[in-house]
């Protein structure tokens, strides 16, 4: 049986911070006080919650964690101190 | 002065606001996330909405339980963990507090545990903010 790797590759991080960073801008304008994952380059899935997101990616046949993140609101943003 | 071991994240630009945010490795469970946090150098803790944590089944209010001060000058209960963390290449143990009450839409990401280990800059004219790990 293959060992869990113990880190997550950085590139993999650096890649989705960087598709966050191209796209933050319409996931709030489309998306926002939805959660949304990202695997590989892609959005794959869009609900109103974490487990939602997870299972989707789990349907498309997604074995690695993707990243999902709550999309804030730009009401909410501009609130930030 | 960026070093090849700095690690560079873009600020993240919605409607014109930059918000310093970047994707950091969490340790749930078995399971490494890549989760986003708004980096929060007025914060003291590292505080997770306990949403994810409920959605993927980690048992946070097992964790120690403090009372927060957050911005109006109330308390919100606090549960820690000490859980492994991941920015950039560099792994380490983080105390990592949950909250069903944290009153912004954001995981934020504090000083301890995280800014003891790096050198951290923001660069507001760039929209960049750089962690450098500290040996």
């Amino acid at each position: 049986m293959k060992r869990r790797a113990d880190i997550m590759d950085p590139r993999v991080l650096k890649a989705y911070d960087d598709w966050v960073a191209d796209h933050f801008d319409q996931l709030v304008a489309k998306h926002a006080g939805k959660v949304i994952a990202v695997y590989r380059g892609r959005l794959i899935a869009v609900a109103d919650s974490f487990k939602e997101v997870y299972a989707a990616a789990r349907e498309q046949g997604i074995r690695e964690c993707p990243f999902a993140m709550e999309v804030p609101t730009l009401q909410e943003l501009e609130a930030i101190l | 002065m960026a070093t090849s071991r700095t690690i560079v994240f873009r600020y993240k630009i919605a409607g014109g606001r930059p918000a310093p945010m970047v994707s950091v490795g969490l340790k749930l469970g078995d399971v490494w996330r890549p989760v986003e946090f708004y980096v929060d150098s007025g914060a003291a803790y590292t505080i997770l909405r306990s949403k994810v944590a409920d959605d993927v089944g980690f048992h946070w209010q097992s964790g120690r339980r403090i009372l927060a001060q957050v911005g109006d000058g109330g308390l919100i209960p606090v549960h820690l963990h000490e859980l492994p963390m991941q920015i950039g290449a560099k792994r380490f143990k983080a105390i990592v507090g949950f909250s069903a009450k944290l009153g912004v839409p954001f995981n934020l990401l504090g000083r301890l545990s995280v800014f003891e280990r790096f050198k951290i800059c923001f660069v507001e004219k760039r929209r960049i903010v750089s962690f450098l790990p500290l040996e």
